[in-house]
């Protein structure tokens, strides 16, 4: 990697923002952490689980992870333009971001829909009618999951929203843009976690 | 800078962005709520003693209503008082001024975290008025009890009928006060890390604002998993998924796990901000430096870490894996060589100090007796799954756990109430009420929980209403011990009253402080006026000492303030 | 609030002091590297053990992650303070496995429901 350090940072230099949002991130972390130990143990426990995450819609989840992915390096662009006080780039990296987040919540309404007119509900009770029990919780956890995700994604595209006009408004406190830039990487990563350990193992 | 106006009661108690305010905002809010809490203890402790009698201001009380009431004070007063008191109340009012800053590094935010808690208090309170009635699974919230009618696989009549009831209500409230207790847990840490005073290196700062912040990151972490778990809890109830329910392949013991994941660590979250309080009052009130600062940082540090791997030791009953239960007993053990290391720091501290029995040491005294001869030393015995499994769920864990959090919270919580009173008032606290208010707490308190002990070790249930169909437990002398236990459990509560009152009296026409420093202490938010304006300091501090350099050599006076070139 | 602005407390608002504060990776390569580990999960999905495609698919995010971690948010220039955060948070979650798996893998308490 092409790397540049100008200094080093000792951890006075941090600014307030920025510790913030990192000890949110690690508050989070142990969040959606404790749901994915418990979602593992689960699923090494019952292996009926694999046959319902074939129910998942897959080519659905690789595009959503495509559009996280690429939503993350927009993110990092317009953290840039905010080191070089770029007031038009800020504007163009952080739009397509939160267009990404709104490609990204449509398709999870497709697939919400689909899967509930298939009968992949909360409560299960087609499954409970054929006697598959457990495999109500794959679903119990998908839903968990995939929804608290998916309020994190609104809260990220919000918080980058405001951020983003607060500081082509008023040209003050572009180390926001970076804060808030933090906020949606993590959203991006626990994304990374979440899309194989559901999606991908059959 | 003293720009400080006269401000409305709207602005005081409900837009302020200072910290001083915002504390004070908590602080009356807990008052509202240990009221409800110390209510339910009265009622059922009264009605333990003399079944079958009206309780004044209750009437008769039911097996179902004594559910309720119990439950309702485990939770008021283990998340609302405890947490809150210790880790907003005191962040609040402690850190900003004791690192000599303005104020907390993000003022609004810590609005917005009182305003949760006010949501989650409201949302507590709303959720004894449900049709159904409050909330009577226990204050763990155990599944399928905290499912409450619903159980599992009741046919579903809609979402409102199982969204209206206590079960929903407390755990949104739960939900609100972890939200507003990270959110200033954040500030707290940030607010520590940049906005010291310059020259207030890490290891000048004082005990008190380490503990709250370990206790804050500490909170953080441990709370995760439970975060999820509550969300999950909710969804059991209101959408019937079934992650806790054994027929759909849940298990509930998996809420066990993930409540006492967090439930010890927040032992410890609560014990911590106390003994970081008793640590200032101790080293003030001795005029020694306190003994082994360091080693009482690292020594909180490692207990800070060893409290994730011992939660287990709630569930040796539940059914837990046998040798898990070994090796969490091990590690059980191990835990109390920290504390009992930071408690022998405190008495060495005492050791040839010229100690002032002022009101504040007596309480902090009282506090370190009982925690340690009592609290902690029934804990080691808990802690051994051998005499747990006998004990569990008897009178004897309620002894032990009133003994371990009583001394930490409330006499942590007065300690701290006599000492900075003046400081952040401006007047002086009744000294006369306060000793009869100490000696009455410290007996009856005495009365009320050491009988339990008895009690349990004879074989008293916790969660039975009524005794009187147990023969064993209506022979002589249990009902006497019972019988003590509430009496002095009422005196106790009423006891707080003269409290109250001087808290109240003193804050309107209490004596006027002569001095800004009238402990002689040390520490930075002496050094300003009483009470300390908006933005706390005239001219900002520059630190010098450390925060407990008393009685030090070549000194005409027997202290050094912080800031004193 | 008041508006004074205590000296020594300069550092409360935070203005970088050159634009090359952090110092930075090359976005795109890692960007670009970001999706070739992605095309190689799918990938890894096609095998058919759900063990060995849970390690290779498990083992890849972790990479990914810390590749998000590392360069996108700059966590490889931030000081040891956020590495001892983070590394708090891993620990919880190490303990809460170690704990939790006695309990929820081997044990069977679900009644078997009647074909």
């Amino acid at each position: 990697m092409n790397t540049t350090v100008s200094k080093k940072i000792t951890w006075r230099d941090i600014p307030q923002a920025r510790l913030a949002v990192w000890t949110l991130i690690a508050g989070e972390f142990a969040i959606f952490g404790g749901l994915i130990v418990m979602y593992i143990l689960n699923r090494i426990k019952y292996e009926s689980w694999g046959e319902m995450a074939q129910h998942t819609n897959v080519i659905a989840g690789t595009v959503n992870t495509f559009v996280l992915l690429t939503s993350s390096y927009f993110v990092v662009k317009a953290h840039e333009a905010a080191v070089y006080r770029n007031k038009a780039k800020i504007k163009m990296w952080i739009w397509l971001t939160i267009l990404c987040a709104l490609i990204f919540l449509g398709i999870k309404t497709y697939e919400y829909s689909h899967e509930i007119m298939h009968g992949f509900t909360l409560p299960g009770k087609h499954l409970l009618a054929e006697g598959k029990n457990v495999d109500t919780m794959y679903w119990g956890f998908y839903y968990t999951m995939t929804g608290l995700h998916g309020l994190h994604v609104v809260a990220g595209a919000l918080a980058l929203f405001f951020v983003m006009r607060g500081v082509t408004k008023t040209g003050e406190n572009y180390h926001r843009i970076e804060a808030a830039g933090l906020y949606w990487h993590m959203v991006d990563i626990i994304w990374i976690f979440l899309f194989p350990l559901i999606y991908l193992i059959h | 800078m003293n720009t400080h106006k006269k401000q409305g009661f709207w602005h005081r108690f409900f837009f302020s962005l200072d910290h001083k305010d915002i504390g004070f905002q908590y602080m009356l809010t807990i008052f509202v709520m240990v009221a409800i809490g110390g209510f339910f203890a009265y009622v059922f402790r009264m009605h333990l003693a003399f079944p079958d009698m009206k309780v004044p201001l209750f009437g008769l009380v039911t097996n179902k209503d004594y559910n309720m009431l119990i439950t309702n004070h485990g939770l008021i007063m283990m998340m609302w008082l405890a947490l809150g008191m210790l880790l907003a109340v005191a962040g609040n009012f402690l850190i900003p001024i004791m690192i000599g800053t303005d104020d907390m590094a993000f003022p609004k935010l810590n609005k917005i975290s009182y305003w949760f808690f006010l949501i989650s208090v409201i949302l507590m309170i709303a959720s004894f008025f449900m049709p159904k009635g409050g909330l009577g699974g226990g204050w763990t919230l155990y599944p399928p009890l905290s499912t409450g009618d619903f159980g599992y696989n009741t046919p579903y009549k809609g979402f409102a009928d199982r969204f209206f009831t206590a079960n929903t209500f407390v755990l949104l409230a739960i939900v609100f006060e972890f939200t507003s207790l990270l959110m200033g847990g954040i500030n707290f840490f940030v607010t520590t890390l940049n906005k010291r005073a310059k020259g207030m290196s890490l290891f000048k700062m004082p005990v008190v604002v380490w503990m709250i912040n370990i206790a804050s990151v500490l909170f953080m972490f441990s709370v995760g998993p439970l975060v999820a778990g509550t969300f999950m809890l909710l969804l059991d109830i209101n959408v019937g998924t079934g992650f806790y329910d054994a027929y759909r392949g849940g298990d509930p013991l998996l809420w066990e796990h993930l409540f006492w994941f967090f439930g010890h660590p927040e032992v410890y979250v609560i014990l911590l901000p106390p003994l970081g309080i008793l640590a200032e009052i101790i080293s003030n009130n001795s005029r020694k430096p306190l003994f082994g600062y360091k080693f009482i940082i690292k020594m909180t540090l490692l207990a800070g870490i060893l409290s994730m791997m011992v939660w287990a030791h709630h569930q040796f009953v539940a059914g837990i894996n046998p040798k898990a239960a070994t090796v969490f007993s091990i590690l059980t053990i191990i835990i109390s060589l920290p504390f009992a290391g930071i408690i022998l720091a405190y008495i060495a501290t005492l050791w040839y100090g010229k100690i002032r029995f002022t009101l504040p040491m007596k309480w902090a005294l009282g506090a370190i007796t009982l925690f340690t001869l009592l609290g902690g030393f029934t804990g080691l015995h808990l802690g051994a799954s051998v005499f747990d499994i006998y004990a569990h769920d008897t009178s004897f864990v309620v002894a032990h756990f009133h003994y371990t959090l009583f001394p930490t919270v409330i006499f942590g919580t007065y300690a701290a109430m006599y000492f900075w009173f003046n400081k952040f008032t401006g007047r002086h606290l009744n000294k006369t009420l306060g000793n009869i208010h100490f000696w009455l707490t410290f007996i009856f308190f005495n009365g009320f929980a050491f009988p339990l002990f008895l009690l349990g070790l004879a074989g008293q249930h916790r969660r039975i209403a009524d005794y009187r169909q147990f023969e064993f437990l209506m022979q002589d002398p249990l009902p006497l011990y019972r019988h003590i236990a509430t009496i002095s459990a009422v005196i106790l509560i009423l006891t707080q009253f003269i409290f109250i009152f001087n808290f109240f009296w003193s804050l309107k026409k209490g004596k006027r402080v002569e001095s800004n420093n009238p402990w002689d202490s040390n520490t930075l938010e002496w050094q300003t006026s009483s009470p300390p304006p908006h933005g706390n300091f005239e001219t900002y501090p520059v630190v010098h000492h450390g925060p407990y350099e008393y009685n030090m050599p070549g000194k005409d006076k027997d202290f050094t303030p912080q800031n004193e070139a | 609030m008041s508006s004074h602005k205590p000296h020594g407390l300069e550092h409360e608002i935070w203005v970088p002091a050159d634009p090359d504060y952090h110092g930075h990776a090359n976005y795109l390569k890692v960007y670009i590297a970001l999706l070739v580990f992605f095309a190689l999960t799918v990938f890894a999905s096609f095998i058919g053990n759900p063990m060995i495609v849970f390690i290779i698919v498990f083992s890849i995010s972790i990479i990914k992650g810390s590749m998000v971690l590392l360069y996108f948010m700059h966590l490889k220039w931030e000081p040891k303070l956020i590495w001892i955060l983070l590394g708090l948070a891993l620990m919880t979650l190490t303990f809460l496995i170690v704990g939790l798996y006695p309990d929820v893998v081997p044990v069977t308490r679900y009644l078997v429901p009647k074909p």
